[in-house]
């Protein structure tokens, strides 16, 4: 992705706030314009002393003149600002939903992979960096730019010479900021390159920490930890080191506009090429310059960090989109037809290789085999988690990359061991798998998903909220009530992976029966890992190194397969196992 | 504003005295920056003299001006150079010394400390919430305290030179301050406001990513982006409801500086028509008059910053006020390793979890804890390991407490193999070593074929310098699970609690897993959280607990013919495992 201009991105997504942007601007300028009115009024008492016809009524009208100039700067500068940070807070918001939208818009097999710390940092942390400056660019750079502008025409119009004089502070200043931006871009990049290192370190020290104990290794994990906490530093302070003796010179520089103003102004004089007053005008006005330029300094910092920020969230986003189809598609039919499937990560090694399989709808089918063999990246596919590389997956006869992505997800449920529960009521965790359910129908789906009990035995029931009760809900519990969102849900396919751990026996007799609810009738495709589950399976495909090498039912296999077999009789060993049988197992 | 000055200067530490060198240096620097205004007058006075032919105005005055400003350029950056490299340095400084010292804190803090504080929360505090301490810390002290002492000290100037101008400056700063005290009741008001809802948008960003995929398959992209668009919302909400108070009183707070502005011009113009006061002296006045506020100006748009700096010091103190679980632990070297519970009672809050557990565990024995989820299996586990400490009772491993060990020399004894499994950000190879570091590359090799992970390790292009993604996000669940176990192979620990719920995560390899914790628990003492027929009928001991109790301890000889929880247990288990799909 290209880097946008900073006032470009910002643009980008200030459209919503044009109006009150430009409003911001204009007061801005007022006020801008304001603050010159003492100034101008400051010069006329000047004047009427040096013509020494100065008199206390026309003091008296200066000093009020001066008064409102002031009036009029305090009020649209709060009117400016008050705009701007209303405006500012706009873009955040956008910026953020932007980035929500975007994860949104990522394959599933994408997004499952996010790393939900680093999205945080982002949305909240970094975007919210920004405001500041962003609510200050707008009518800071109008008032520090106009400001000078301004001041420098009024000059011109009394005294070319002195006007250019006043200004002779910003090519000097701008030697030292040259000399320390030459390699800004770069260094910054350096800079937040060891704090990511840091920030990575510290989230991994902190998540780490119960294992850091367990193993009693809490002394060379902080050891770890102090490096990258060390090496941050040194990183900071030597970017500082180097830039302080620039960025001190410039700031010292900058403001002295008299340097340029009084030697002139003397020397004009002598030539009597100017007059007193007008030289007394020049330097009040030149160091009216000076708070202006000054901004112009975090100005520039300013702009940067903004286009840093944006940059992150353009780039971190940057993760693709699947080509999306909105037209619903009519299917009749709920059979599931792979041709030719081939499939890579990274565009580089092939992990499917070739794979044509055809299920039937309502037929039970189960993959089987070794880790890694790709059982689950074929499952996974189906749910169209990310697009294959080669072939076809139809369902129905229709290709799945020409179903919109929401009537996929109603034909396809995936249920897996992933179950995140949102932190809102039971209730409305288990309605997500179809939100016109009525109340009945979602005491229904958690009855089939034997939740029932449980649910009723928490304090509040069905209202009780899954974040607080999450805590108090075994893995059990959770899975089956992500199983009575599926059966909720109510799709014509499931794809199961029926990795289920131990939980208490129960707990395990249970979600037993809520998926024999759930695949009732249903064409459903088994990611197998005990193979006592799907022995009834209509077929077995065997899947090893991304190929479906052999497929039948538990009997056929049984009989023509010696993989099968071996597994099998481990399976049926691995239910013999005890922890404390005491003998080694030999290397 | 002093409170919170005075706590961030605390925090300075040892490093108080290059802060004070700083401000010392910048109040210089300050009064120096006046110097070309006085050039200005002096300026003003030759031209008036030399037209009044009192003296001649010669090129030679340009020379010496230009002189004098070029100096005063040069010595004021040497003072603000000397100040950043004395001064600015120290917020880095102190950053770092604050992040070690939460990093040692959380070493030595209880794990019960820690799931209360909540890891979040710890890494912003370590993380944000100090980087922004680094940066804005000096910036504002500085800022602030300077232009105090700089307006304190023009004030008691023009006292001096002129009691009635010297009031008026006083009136302006009274004013303004008037401004910035209800800036400052604001922000003290809206600090945990704003802090909150900050929290409360990083809580649904964490739930809205993690949910994703659920969001995705049941196509609920509404349900959970609403809860997430109403903190964003909220949060801008609030930030501009706070911008819109501040904005009156920082406008006040302005006006205030400006009328004294005004006051002086004026007032020295009065006075020069009276002939009261010099015409060059009144028009260096009005010409000062127009930037001696400029300094106290820039200060209050600091002080929105110092009360967040506030925030982050509280924040910073509730961590490193934490107890340290082992502090009054010592180094403790055991030879045998029996463990006894006795009259154990604990709670993680007011809810007691056990109540009253007694019974022992010989050393090379197998123990098998069996019950329904939520009974305090886990709690026990956590109790022996000194996670948390007993509330009434006592546990001894070898004969000792296990309160007076430090948790390091407690820990050694133990290998535990966790529900979640948490493997590093590194090289496979570190992941293991973890276990040992000492350890050789035979030995780390050895631990690492013993549980199974050799063959699969071998297989991926770098081998054991492969490095573990995010969480071990690479690996499937039944690898990182004997990663896990080779971990605490090669610790060796004598002492093992398991939980057999983990030994099944990815079962398709699952006697690989099995052969893996085998080579684990070979000969010692094991404590394990049983699901498995097999194990529980072959433990030396069952314990099963009930809501928090022990209600049968026995054999499985024992307990199957007992009534009771035991053997519906039994019933249920070799019936799941059994079970097929239709």
């Amino acid at each position: 992705m290209k880097e946008k201009s900073v006032l470009g991105s910002i643009f980008s997504y200030a459209k919503p706030c044009k109006g009150k942007l430009t409003l911001s601007v204009i007061c801005a300028l007022i006020s801008v314009a304001g603050g010159m009115i003492p100034f101008v009024a400051a010069y006329h008492m000047i004047i009427m002393f040096f013509n020494h016809s100065a008199a206390t009524e026309d003091i008296l009208f200066w000093g009020g003149i001066c008064i409102a100039g002031f009036i009029v700067k305090v009020l649209f500068h709060a009117i400016s600002t008050t705009l701007s940070h209303v405006s500012a807070y706009t873009i955040l918001e956008l910026m953020r939903k932007r980035v929500a939208e975007k994860l949104l818009k990522a394959p599933l097999g994408v997004t499952q992979n996010i790393n939900a710390g680093k999205v945080k940092n982002i949305v909240v942390d970094q975007i919210e960096n920004i405001e500041i400056p962003l609510a200050h660019v707008i009518p800071e750079c109008s008032g520090a730019l106009l400001l000078p502008l301004a001041v420098f025409v009024y000059l011109c119009m009394l005294d070319f010479r002195l006007a250019l004089a006043s200004l002779i502070t910003i090519p000097l200043a701008m030697i030292p900021y040259g000399m320390m931006l030459g390699g800004y871009n770069k260094t910054y990049q350096k800079y937040m390159e060891s704090n990511e290192h840091m920030n990575n370190v510290v989230v991994e020290y902190v998540e780490g920490i119960e294992v850091v104990k367990a193993f009693n290794q809490s002394t060379s994990s902080y050891e770890k930890y102090r490096k990258a906490i060390e090496s941050f530093k040194e990183t900071t302070l030597n970017w500082y080191q180097s830039t302080w003796k620039f960025t001190t010179l410039g700031a010292v520089i900058l403001p002295t506009t008299l340097l340029g103003v009084l030697p002139t102004g003397t020397l004009l004089y002598l030539s009597g090429a100017t007059t007193l007053p007008k030289i007394t005008m020049a330097m009040l006005l030149s160091m009216g310059l000076v708070s202006s330029l000054g901004r112009f300094i975090v100005l520039f910092n300013q702009l940067k960090s903004i286009q840093y920020s944006i940059n992150t969230v353009n780039k971190t986003f940057d993760i693709g989109e699947l080509p999306l189809v909105s037209n619903e598609k009519n299917i009749s039919r709920h059979d599931i037809c792979m041709e030719h499937v081939s499939f890579s990560y990274n565009g580089k090694e092939e992990v499917i290789h070739d794979v044509s399989i055809k299920i039937p709808e309502k037929s039970f089918y189960a993959l089987v085999g070794p880790s890694g063999g790709g059982k689950s990246t074929l499952a996974r596919l189906v749910a169209r988690f990310w697009d294959t590389t080669e072939g076809s997956i139809s369902i129905g006869g229709v290709n799945i990359k020409e179903i919109p992505l929401t009537q996929l997800a109603d034909e396809v449920s995936f249920v897996t061991q992933d179950n995140f529960l949102f932190n809102s009521s039971i209730m409305e965790n288990i309605r997500l798998g179809n939100p016109k359910a009525t109340d009945a129908e979602v005491l229904e789906a958690a009855r089939k998903a034997q939740c029932d009990e449980f649910i009723n035995k928490l304090e509040h029931g069905y209202q009780s909220a899954a974040g607080e009760a999450g805590d108090k809900l075994s893995g059990g519990e959770r899975q089956r009530i992500a199983i009575a969102r599926a059966i909720l849900k109510n799709a014509p396919i499931i794809i199961l992976d029926e990795a289920t751990s131990f939980t208490d026996p129960e707990n395990e007799a249970k979600i037993q029966e809520a998926i024999t609810e759930l695949t009732k009738g249903k064409t459903l495709l088994v990611i197998a890992h005990r193979l006592s589950t799907i022995k009834n399976a209509d077929k077995i495909l065997f899947v090893e190194q991304g190929k479906v090498i052999q497929s039948g039912t538990h009997e056929e296999l049984l009989k023509n397969s010696d993989l099968y077999n071996d597994m099998w009789l481990a399976h049926i060993g691995a239910k013999k196992w005890s922890v404390n049988v005491n003998e080694e197992v030999l290397v | 504003m002093i409170r919170i000055l005075k706590r961030l200067f605390h925090m300075m530490g040892q490093y108080k005295k290059r802060l004070y060198l700083g401000i010392v240096l910048s109040m210089i620097n300050n009064i120096l920056g006046m110097f070309p205004i006085v050039c200005g007058v002096w300026v003003i006075k030759t031209i008036l003299d030399d037209r009044n032919g009192v003296t001649e105005l010669n090129r030679s005055f340009v020379f010496m001006l230009i002189g004098i400003i070029v100096g005063t350029i040069l010595f004021r950056w040497l003072l603000a150079y000397i100040r950043a490299v004395k001064q600015d340095s120290i917020a880095h400084e102190v950053t770092c010394a604050e992040r070690l010292k939460i990093g040692n804190i959380l070493k030595r803090v209880s794990l019960g400390f820690l799931q209360q504080k909540n890891m979040g929360e710890l890494t912003t505090a370590i993380t944000t919430d100090l980087a922004f301490f680094e940066m804005q810390a000096m910036n504002v002290i500085n800022n602030i305290v300077d232009s105090y002492i700089f307006l304190l000290i023009t004030i008691v100037f023009l006292l001096f030179f002129s009691p009635v101008l010297g009031l008026s400056a006083l009136a302006a700063v009274i004013v303004s301050s008037i401004g910035l005290q209800l800036i400052e009741h604001q922000s003290r008001k809206n600090s945990p406001v704003r802090q909150e809802s900050i929290n409360e948008m990083a809580d649904e960003i964490v739930q809205y990513v993690r949910g994703m995929s659920v969001v995705k398959s049941f196509k609920q992209e509404g349900v959970a982006s609403e809860g997430l668009y109403k903190a964003y919302k909220k949060s801008k909400e609030i930030n501009i409801r706070m911008e819109k108070n501040f904005a009156p009183c920082d406008a006040l707070h302005r006006f205030g500086l400006y009328m004294g502005t005004s006051a002086i011009t004026i007032i020295t113009a009065l006075m020069a028509l009276k002939g009261t006061m010099e015409v060059p002296m009144a028009i260096m006045l009005m010409v000062y008059s127009y930037v001696m506020f400029n300094t106290i100006e820039a200060a209050n748009t600091s002080l929105h910053v110092l009360e967040m700096l506030d925030t982050v010091a509280e924040k910073l103190q509730s961590i490193t006020h934490a107890e340290f679980i082992d502090k009054d632990g010592k180094d403790i070297s055991i030879d045998h390793f029996d463990i006894e519970f006795q009259d154990v009672s604990f709670g993680y809050d007011s809810r007691e979890v056990l109540s009253h557990v007694s019974f022992t565990i010989p050393q090379n024995t197998t123990t098998a804890i069996v019950g329904p989820s939520g009974s305090g299996k886990t709690t026990i586990c956590s109790l022996l390991a000194r996670f948390y400490d007993v509330k009434k009772g006592c546990i001894t491993v070898g004969g000792r407490n296990v309160k007076d060990f430090t948790c390091d020399s407690l820990l050694k004894n133990i290998s535990m193999v966790f529900q979640n499994v948490y493997l590093f950000h590194d090289t496979i190879r570190n992941n293991i070593l973890f276990g040992a570091p000492a350890a050789t590359e035979e030995e780390m090799i050895a631990a690492a074929k013993a549980a199974r992970c050799h063959d699969f390790i071998m297989a991926l292009p770098d081998g054991y310098d492969t490095l573990v993604g995010e969480g071990g996000s690479t690996l499937s669940g039944g690898e990182k699970q004997r990663i896990s176990i080779a971990r605490a192979i090669l610790k060796n620990a004598p002492i093992v609690i398991l939980d057999e719920a983990t030994a099944s995560v990815d079962p398709e390899n699952e006697h690989l897993i099995q052969q893996a914790i085998s080579n684990l628990t070979h000969g010692k003492t094991i404590i394990v959280i049983a699901h498995r027929l097999a194990t529980i009928e072959n433990a030396d001991q069952i314990v099963v607990v009930d809501e928090g109790k022990i209600t049968q301890r026995g054999t499985h000889q024992e307990l199957s013919v007992q009534e009771g929880i035991y053997k519906r247990f039994i019933n249920i288990r070799e019936k799941a495992e059994g079970w097929a799909i239709e």
